[in-house]
């Protein structure tokens, strides 16, 4: 049996798009603008894949690296939805 | 030791004055210059609601401070600013410019939602 050729003409061409950042002009990604960075994490505090994102490659990195600064200062959460252990400690005591 | 400028963030406890604070942050000050470091500048932003509890304390008065400063400096502060039961959260970041890291700064304070709509403007949802 010889190999099928195979027909790559019928495959849907790719629309290549531009980089969402740095079409609006957003070279340096600031960890303290938690307005931008809240558009790249889910509800659950989760960061956004680059494949949803379509950030280029560069300015993933550095969103990405820029969240978990973010995190780090309490801008933004490490996880959303759960019970905290001090919200518990609270009800508890309410109760 | 090489001398560069950095962005110090500082997070001190939420339930203090201003006044307070800034007894808080002139401690540190002083432990900055005594050191050979050299403030650039600095600004304030205020109290801010803490994304999750530090400490059992729900928020933080934030305070940036942009230095002039080397290893030894930075070494240090940060075991200072470690050790102060009055901060919450403390880290520093390398810029490559403080005077374009403030302005940068200032115009986000004075417009925190420049670019809350961005990513719906572009995909128009």
């Amino acid at each position: 049996m010889g190999k099928k050729k195979r027909n790559f003409g019928n495959r849907e061409k790719t629309v290549k798009r531009p980089c969402p950042l740095l079409a609006a002009g957003v070279e340096h990604i600031d960890y303290k603008d938690v307005e931008l960075l809240k558009q790249f994490i889910t509800e659950k505090g989760k960061i956004i894949p680059r494949r949803i994102t379509g950030l280029s490659a560069t300015s993933q990195k550095n969103l990405t690296a820029a969240i978990k600064r973010a995190r780090n200062a309490a801008l933004l959460s490490f996880s959303e939805g759960y019970l905290h252990q001090d919200d518990h400690y609270e009800s508890s005591e309410r109760r | 030791m090489v001398t560069r400028e950095y962005e110090l963030m500082v997070v001190a406890d939420g339930r203090m004055t201003a006044e307070e604070n800034e007894v808080v942050l002139k401690r540190h000050r002083e432990v900055i210059k005594k050191n050979g470091g050299k403030i650039l500048s600095e600004v304030d932003w205020g109290r801010r609601k803490l994304s999750y509890s530090i400490n059992k304390r729900s928020h933080g008065i934030y305070s940036i401070l942009y230095l002039e400063a080397n290893g030894a400096v930075l070494t240090e502060t940060q075991k200072q600013l470690g050790y102060d039961e009055q901060i919450l959260k403390f880290f520093v970041v390398q810029v490559d410019s403080a005077k374009k890291a403030k302005a940068d700064f200032e115009a986000l304070k004075a417009e925190p939602t420049k670019h809350s709509k961005l990513m719906t403007d572009i995909v128009g949802a």
